[in-house]
């Protein structure tokens, strides 16, 4: 049995419904027989009621909306090219993608891929030939660390990308030459020096010729390879 | 782009309840911007949303914490503080004579005069309907802390909005009677 005491002990406990069920029944029983209670819970609403109806009454800007689509930029790029190589190669990238579903999930990343690389180079993007030094690591395992993109690795298999000292993600032109680096599993973690063309701006690079060096990394993003030399 | 697409069919339903908080809590000419930082940074640390959860509980923690950082730079003591007293005081002087009175004073300069904690709490329980729990979160400070800032949010409201001249009187604390 509750009294008043403890009624209005809980009183916004009530009125908020946050009591557990037992203590609610209570509070019922005793506002069935307690006017003086249940006018405590009816001035309580009834201001609630006056409050809410008051905030929710004042005009919001119309253009609130607009204004905050605008603040919203779009994510990273994952390439570092200049805004109108982007927009041609997403015109390639939704062209690729929507007649190579067809293929499967691995073909049609393949595809985007491909043809990011070949946007890149088709426009004649600046390139120099390089000897660096990185990790082989997973794309789309570091894309998804860094910038929360879903990553499709446990269906389709990783994709090898190079990861130099600086943090910064190269992807590999896909050519028989780098295939292993690409899609051989047991590369991840390994560190390589690369020679080839690096496509800075694409953010990519041709390989020709690689080393294997030194043993596999125990923890891949905690030891990055050294400085990328250019010629 | 995909990520774009659902933090805009996500956050931006909330853009109005932000907006009416905002605006109580940090002025009308403050609230634009307030509302517009705190967009920027749910959409810049959306990675850290987990899908499925609360986005509405979400979006008003990040709106309490740039609250927090404006008011750091415009005044020098800190919002929320020590100072705010312990407990709850629980509605034994609310006697029929008191609760007959119309509560007739202007609700917009009654919400003024409450004290930013109290304010905080009331408009996010009391007129954004969010659970005890909830506003723990956003206010980043425990359930009992809650408990007493509506408590204190709702007494204090009561008290300015009665009528004129009989503000400066406060309700008499009376026995009250045990069933």
């Amino acid at each position: 049995m509750m009294d008043c005491r403890q009624f209005r002990e809980i009183a916004d406990l009530y009125l908020d419904r946050e009591l557990a069920p037992e203590s609610q029944v209570a509070a019922d029983h005793h506002l069935r027989d307690c006017p003086q209670c249940a006018g405590v819970v009816s001035h309580l609403t009834g201001m609630r009621t006056r409050l809410r109806e008051h905030v929710r009454a004042q005009p919001v800007p119309p253009d609130l909306e607009a204004r905050a689509r605008l603040r919203i930029e779009p994510p990273a790029r994952w390439f570092s090219v200049p805004a109108w190589a982007a927009a041609a190669a997403v015109l390639l990238v939704v062209g690729a993608a929507s007649w190579m579903t067809l293929a499967g999930p691995a073909g049609a990343r393949n595809s985007i891929a491909r043809a990011l690389e070949t946007v890149s180079l088709r426009i004649g993007l600046p390139s120099e030939a390089v000897t660096l030094e990185a990790t082989v690591l997973c794309r789309d395992c570091e894309l998804e660390k860094r910038y929360g993109v879903r990553q499709m690795c446990e269906t389709i298999g990783h994709h090898g990308a190079l990861v130099t000292a600086d943090g910064r993600i190269w992807n590999i032109v896909q050519q028989p030459e780098s295939a292993a680096l690409i899609e051989d599993q047991r590369m991840l973690g390994q560190k390589v020096r690369v020679h080839g063309v690096l496509y800075r701006e694409a953010a990519s690079v041709a390989v020709s010729s690689y080393e294997v060096l030194g043993q596999k990394a125990a923890s891949a993003s905690a030891q990055l390879g050294e400085r990328v030399f250019a010629p | 782009m995909r990520a774009r697409r659902q933090f805009e069919q996500l956050a931006l339903p909330h853009l109005p309840a932000l907006y009416r908080v905002a605006r109580q809590t940090g002025g009308l000419q403050a609230a634009d911007d307030l509302v517009q930082e705190t967009i920027l940074r749910a959409w810049t640390y959306f990675d850290s949303f987990a899908p499925g959860t609360n986005c509405r509980a979400w979006l008003f923690r990040i709106l309490h914490n740039v609250w927090i950082s404006q008011w750091r730079k415009s005044r020098l003591e800190f919002p929320i503080g020590d100072s705010e007293p312990a407990g709850f005081e629980p509605y034994y002087d609310w006697e029929p004579e008191f609760l007959d009175e119309q509560l007739s004073a202007d609700m917009q300069s009654a919400l003024d005069q409450l004290p930013a904690p109290y304010r905080w709490a009331v408009l996010l329980v009391d007129v954004e309907e969010l659970t005890y729990q909830e506003a723990a979160t956003i206010m980043e400070c425990p359930l009992g802390t809650v408990m007493s800032r509506v408590n204190r949010g709702r007494r204090l409201l009561a008290q300015g909005l009665r009528p004129a001249g009989t503000a400066g009187r406060a309700p008499q604390v009376a026995k009250v009677r045990h069933r």
